[in-house]
């Protein structure tokens, strides 16, 4: 057989299955060396123009487009001034940015404005002042794009609504990005089927008002032989829910539970609240509480916990859904998609219960949004040819104009002083009235992942309340993974960070004493008072004996440490 | 087709350069002085990258003239390295120590230095076994606030640090004494301000002593708060240990400054509901007014750093993009 397919065959030698794999991967080194030399190319300055990159992961629709107008404006007032100046927009998916920024930065080819999250090396410490230049010096001056407006002569980082609060490296003590937005949360709905199922359009305004809307929408979808959900609600944003509303019903047991008062009460101060008997799960705000988020739970159909955030979108914008909780930076797509599917969408607020409705006197009143950090902060890259130029850009892109042009394009709430949210954006403005605090029974890592196991069983209805309150008791003593195991843990991490600060004032004295950095000592005292302030953990250790009358050691010893 | 022989054209340059600057590396290697390497060094230290400085400063001690201050510089750097690689172990801290008991004997700065380093080695837990020596570090830190008026404060707040963390409460009033002392002649060093904060923390808890606490607080504020940009929570805590105590008048100062000064601490409404209900004039929340004229949110000063005041229980996006966005 094998003798005559030799004999027969007049194909020439390289004539065969395998050549076609030879022939693809060397089209493919062709194709892809081509492509290298067209980006050297596009990144050519040969003629003189200065070419800044800039790297975001924002694939929603609008901001690309907004990012590209801004640019084209700078770079015709660049123009106008004589100076040849091109800025390239990097988008890359979410998939992949860590990676891909993780090489660049490495490689030293990282663009000169990076949008700063997803990869570690833009959060780890270490890498951060290795890769970034560190911004202190420049937000403490005036931004020159600002001239003109009530905001010409105030340091930059003022002139954002939170003064850079949330961007601010405490363990370096320096900032390494500027903010272009901040985010929040909010429901949208269908005012078209609102309107066709409740007799309105017009958003529910208390908490009584939106779980009347969900039942109409409810009774509509079966009118109609078909279900709708009067909520699309998903792993995704079911918290967005009950983190609103823990706070309105659990503020008011602050002052019992702050022991330092500090205006938190931390998972530790909540042990000690709930081995004293200050906070149970059986007080009446506390189960009012959970039962109000079942019931809210209840109008997201069944299994919506294993559905995720795109599952939820697309049942809203199919119309199988009334409403939805997301974030602003949802907003235009949302906006785009109900466009094309023809119906209008409305934003509300997480509506509170009013005096007389169901859990009213339970609420202390709605959670504050005054703490809302801004957020969207590039940094610039310490390696970048054109350092100048490029903070130049981020000035631009951060002054007063620019940010509410953008954000506006966008669809995203701006973050400068003096600027506004658009139109159906306005509602997306954080509200700094109400209140902080909220107390959950959870106390370190193991018990958060059992009470987040425990909510979501209760919450779909598979568990009764008691049973999450028993399993909980039982979980919070646990000796092994209880809250004193979660004390000692966290005993352990105050020791560790407390030696931590250490190397931060070291590099300190370093930076003072052998590179000359005149910033160094108030730096260092900024670090040493805070190390101080947490006597290495002892503080911890102490107030542990007195609350629990054994020692960590024990603790240490009960669980095999 | 012009076009892409210009782009091999290029590639091959780029190749050329690549060699080129490789050599040129390579060439300058020989050339660094103790200086560029002490200054590369200390950039590394800079970035908390100890593990790589280490081999610079060992090679910037070769280079300088024994005995200079490059040498002195070198080793003492040297040591910061071997105290601060992670992970800590006892060998690497036993070689640092030893480094800066030698060092420590010099009249000058890298010895005072070396003399606090030698009491935080004393008082911190730095490797699994270790365990602090309170008296030790002390002592350390009394050596060096008599050898240096540059460091004497840093040195004093040590020493009533290690007073405090005894926690029994005949030593922590010690540790307070040693501060309210030393602050009598020296009012107005520039750790004041958290040494009054310090001693405020330290009346608050475990002397559980609220009339103290809050005087101690005043006094840090009159002189301004250290940690700047973090003075919402000790403003809410001022304004709470008066309103407890009846002094009122504080109360109403320190819930008005919440409203005026650090809104963004997320208090700033609990704050007016305080006011109404003393009877104080209630002052508008400035925050987030769209469209409003500028007038910054807070008055952190412009030199200062700010920090964040988001609180760890604040409701939060859930994890996600949501989370990511910001």
């Amino acid at each position: 057989m094998s003798q005559k397919q030799e004999t027969t065959s007049t194909r020439p030698w390289w004539l065969n299955i395998n050549m076609i794999g030879v022939l693809l991967v060397v089209a493919a080194f062709i194709v892809s060396m081509y492509r290298v030399s067209q980006i050297g190319e596009q990144l050519s300055e040969s003629d003189g123009t200065t070419i800044i990159r800039i790297s975001h992961w924002q694939l929603e629709l609008g901001y690309r487009d907004a990012l590209e107008d801004v640019i084209k404006i700078y770079e015709q007032e660049q123009a106008a001034k004589g100076s040849k100046v091109r800025v390239l927009q990097m988008p890359v998916t979410e998939k992949v940015y860590a990676p891909w920024l993780n090489t660049s930065l490495i490689s030293g080819q990282a663009p000169d404005l990076v949008l700063m999250g997803m990869s570690g090396l833009t959060n780890n410490e270490q890498y951060l002042a290795r890769y970034f230049v560190p911004l202190t010096q420049e937000v403490n001056k005036p931004n020159p794009y600002n001239k003109g407006t009530e905001l010409a002569a105030v340091p930059w980082r003022e002139t954002f609504f939170d003064g850079m609060r949330s961007l601010y490296n405490v363990r370096l003590q320096d900032y390494f990005m500027v903010p272009t937005a901040t985010f929040n949360m909010r429901i949208f709905y269908n005012k078209n089927m609102l309107k066709t199922a409740t007799g309105s359009d017009a958003a529910p305004k208390t908490f009584g008002q939106l779980l009347e809307a969900c039942r109409k929408l409810d009774q509509y979808g079966k009118s109609q032989g078909r279900q709708i959900l009067p909520i699309a609600g998903s792993q995704y944003s079911v918290g967005m829910f009950t983190s609103k509303y823990l706070v309105a019903f659990t503020a008011g047991m602050e002052k019992a539970l702050d022991f330092d008062m500090d205006g938190v009460v931390s998972p530790q101060e909540l042990y000690v609240g709930y081995v004293g008997g200050t906070y149970r799960m059986d007080k009446p705000n506390v189960k009012a509480y959970y039962r109000a988020m079942r019931e809210l739970c209840k109008q997201f159909g069944a299994g919506f916990s294993g559905k995720d955030r795109a599952t939820a979108a697309f049942e809203f914008v199919q119309q199988r859904a009334g409403m939805i909780a997301t974030g602003s930076w949802d907003a235009q797509s949302l906006f785009k998609q109900a466009e094309q599917a023809g119906f209008d969408v409305g934003l509300f607020d997480f509506p509170m219960p009013a005096p007389g409705e169901p859990y009213s006197e339970y609420v202390v009143g709605k959670p504050t949004e005054a703490t809302s950090g801004s957020g969207g902060g590039y940094g610039l890259y310490k390696f970048s040819r054109h350092h100048d130029q490029a903070l130049d850009f981020l000035q631009f892109l951060t002054s007063q104009r620019i940010n509410q042009l953008q954000m506006q394009k966008t669809n995203w709430i701006p973050v400068v002083l003096g600027t506004e949210p658009t139109g159906r954006m306005a509602v997306f403005a954080p509200d700094p009235t109400g209140f902080t605090t909220a107390a959950i029974p959870v106390y370190g890592g193991d018990l958060d992942n059992k009470y987040q196991g425990e909510l979501q069983s209760f919450l779909q209805g598979s568990e009764a309340y008691d049973v999450m309150v028993k399993e909980m008791d039982k979980a919070l003593r646990d000796p092994r993974n209880g809250g004193d195991a979660a004390w000692l843990l966290e005993y352990k991490d105050a020791v560790k960070q407390s030696r931590n600060q250490e190397r931060s004032l070291a590099s300190q004295v370093v930076r003072g004493m052998m590179l000359g950095a005149n910033d160094w000592s108030e730096k260092h005292r900024q670090i040493l008072s805070q190390q101080v302030g947490t006597n290495n953990g002892l503080t911890m250790r102490h107030r542990f004996e007195e609350v629990r009358k054994t020692t960590l050691e024990a603790v240490d010893k009960a669980i095999g440490g | 087709m012009h076009k892409a022989s210009r782009n091999w054209r290029r590639s091959a340059a780029l190749a050329l350069m690549a060699v080129a600057v490789c050599s040129r590396a390579w060439a300058a290697e020989g050339s660094l002085t103790a200086a560029g390497l002490l200054k590369d060094a200390a950039t590394e230290v800079s970035y908390l990258s100890f593990d790589r400085a280490l081999p610079l400063f060992q090679q910037a001690g070769k280079l300088a003239a024994p005995g200079s201050p490059q040498a002195e510089q070198a080793l003492f750097g040297e040591a910061v390295c071997l105290q601060q690689i992670t992970p800590a172990t006892a060998d690497r801290i036993g070689e640092a120590s030893a480094t800066y008991r030698k060092l420590a004997k010099k009249p000058d700065l890298v010895g005072v230095q070396s003399m606090m380093a030698l009491g935080r080695i004393a008082e911190l837990v730095d490797y699994l076994g270790d365990v602090p020596d309170r008296p030790a570090a002390r002592q350390w830190y009394e050596k060096a606030r008599e050898a240096s008026g540059e460091l004497a404060d840093e040195a004093t707040l040590r020493i009533a640090a290690t007073y405090v963390q005894e926690m029994d409460t005949d030593s922590v009033k010690k540790g307070i004494s040693i501060l309210t002392d030393w602050l009598a002649g020296h009012p107005n060093n520039p750790l004041a301000s958290a040494m009054w904060q310090y001693a405020g923390n330290t009346y608050l808890y475990p002397l559980n002593d609220y009339g103290p606490a809050l005087e101690c607080y005043l006094k840090a504020d009159a002189l301004g708060l250290m940690e700047k940009g973090r003075e919402g929570p000790v403003y809410w805590r001022m304004a709470n240990l008066a309103d407890r105590l009846g002094k009122n008048d504080i109360a109403i100062i320190y819930y008005t400054k919440i409203i005026e000064k650090t809104p963004t601490s997320g208090k700033a409404y609990e704050s007016q509901l305080a006011l109404k209900r003393l009877g104080a004039p209630v002052p508008e929340i400035k925050l987030f007014r769209a469209g409003d004229k500028a007038t910054p949110a807070t008055a952190v000063p412009t030199t200062g750093p700010a920090a964040p005041t988001t609180s760890p229980t604040q409701p939060q996006p859930p994890a996600g993009k949501g989370v990511e966005k910001p």
